[in-house]
Order: structure tokens, then C-alpha cells, then sequence
């Protein structure tokens, strides 16, 4: 079966979110009415079904949020949600400056995580998580 | 294999033909996107490494005797390892979980400074 798949039937959920194609994205994307410019990295390798909506769209809707630290200290502050037309929760890397987009893919881990209730897998990954329901959106 | 490295942007990314899963898993710890095959759930087919610079060229992680470069942990009693083109998996099953739920925890790299070296001799220049 596999891993990750889009359910096409919900693409109307999704303006400008087509199948499974690799798109650019945008310079910058704007949600909750700010601004954050995305980098040039990501904004040429984005993956398929990865789209400025979505990346929107989880930054505004997000369930999880937290804080990632490296080895050398180095921090992002992630953003999880499930997206209109993907089965896979997306996460969402932030600078920690919330400047810039900097990392976004479909995250089968933390999807499987969150379905099987295993709010563990969050806390031991990030620091400083915050978990929102649906009702808090 | 092919490999890119953005300085800009401090990302390493390693793939081979195999056209990789929409979804893709992370490491635990350090911040590394597995790309994994669509038709095998466990078949590693790329990565992309965040915060690159701290591997290249060739420090941290890597081992000259075999040549080879450890991503993540190596544990000594993983619950599966797999094996694909050079990359080279290891997985931990989670306690109760009936559905063989693995995370990936390590990947290493065989022939590392094969597949490195356009990169290591860019950063060279």
C-alpha cells in the first residue's frame, strides 16, 4: 500500500491545489495576515502537493506546534496540521525569527503518531508543544 | 545516486531514481526528511538534511575505515534494518503496536565520499 496518497475527492476543498505535480512556490506567503517569505530552496524543491495554500493553511489551522533544536542549537518552530486533499498531516518549518518558510512536506511519522493518540512522539520531538483541537481553530 | 547541496539554504539532499512516496518520514533526531519508495513503506530512496553543514565535508557522522556516513542512530538492536541502493535503514518498532509502526531512527550512507564528492569539491572551490 501506499505511503502517502491525495484523495483527489476533496481537491475542491483546495483552490489552485492540483494532483500530486511538483509546483514552485511562491516568494512569500501570507497567512493570518502575515507575511513570511519562503526560501528560495524550498520555493524551487517544493514537494509534490506541497502548495502556498496549504502551507497556508496549516499555519493558520495548525493542531501541533513546537520547537525543533539541532545539534548546533539551531531552531525552527514546526507547524502540524492536516490539509483539504492530502491524507498525510503536512508539517511546516518556521525560522524561529517567524520570517521565514523554510521546510514543508507531508509527515507520514507525525501523522501516524497523531492517529494512533500517541502524544508522546510530540513532546520527545519538540519542545514547548502546543496541541489544539478542532474546536480551538 | 544524486546529490545537491544549497548553501544558501544549508540543505542536503541525496536521491536515487526511485520515485519516492508523496509523504515522508523524519528522523527523531537530527532533522532529516526520509523519502521513502511508494510501492515499500521501509525502502529508503532519499533524504533531505537540514542544517547540512554540520556533515560536510564529511565531520560529523562520518567513519573513514568504512566510508561510510551515519545520519541519526545506529541502534545496536534495531528492529529492522533495510537495505536500498547505498542507503542503508534502521527502524524501531513502537511497543503494542500490531501493525509493524516503525519510525526511522538512523540511515547510513555506503561509499560516502563517492556519492559526496561533487559536493565536497564544490565547497572545495
Amino acid at each position: 500500500m501506499p505511503v502517502g496518497s491525495e484523495l483527489s475527492s476533496t481537491q475542491k476543498d483546495c483552490p489552485g491545489c492540483g494532483p500530486a505535480s511538483r509546483r514552485r512556490l511562491p516568494a512569500s506567503i501570507t497567512a493570518g495576515g502575515k507575511a513570511r517569505v519562503v526560501t528560495r530552496y524550498l520555493q524551487d524543491n517544493a514537494r509534490p502537493g506541497i502548495t502556498a495554500h496549504r502551507v497556508g493553511y496549516v499555519l493558520e489551522r495548525w493542531l501541533i506546534r513546537g520547537v525543533r533544536t539541532e545539534d548546533g542549537g539551531r531552531q525552527s518552530i514546526c507547524y502540524i496540521a492536516f490539509v483539504p486533499g492530502l491524507t498525510e498531516m503536512v508539517r511546516v518549518a518556521v525560522s524561529t525569527d517567524d520570517e521565514r518558510i523554510i521546510n514543508a512536506f507531508p509527515d507520514r511519522t507525525a501523522t501516524r503518531h497523531w492517529n494512533k493518540g500517541n502524544r508522546d512522539y510530540f513532546v520527545r520531538v519538540y519542545q514547548d508543544v502546543e496541541v489544539r483541537n478542532e474546536n480551538q481553530l | 545516486m544524486k546529490t545537491n547541496y544549497d548553501s544558501e539554504a544549508d540543505v542536503l539532499s541525496l536521491s536515487t531514481d526511485v520515485r519516492p512516496a508523496t509523504s515522508a518520514s523524519l528522523l527523531d533526531d537530527p532533522d532529516i526528511v526520509v523519502d521513502l519508495a511508494e510501492s515499500d513503506g521501509h525502502d529508503i530512496v532519499g533524504l533531505m538534511v537540514m542544517w547540512a553543514s554540520a556533515y560536510l565535508p564529511l565531520k560529523k557522522g562520518y567513519d573513514p575505515k568504512g566510508d561510510t556516513l551515519l545520519l541519526g542512530t545506529k541502534t545496536d538492536s534495531p528492529d529492522l534494518i533495510t537495505e536500498n541502493s547505498d542507503f542503508v535503514g534502521y527502524w524501531r518498532a513502537y511497543e503494542g503496536e500490531p501493525d509493524g509502526f516503525m519510525d526511522p531512527v538512523g540511515v547510513l550512507i555506503r561509499d560516502a565520499s563517492k556519492h559526496l564528492a561533487p559536493v565536497i569539491t564544490s565547497l572545495a572551490r
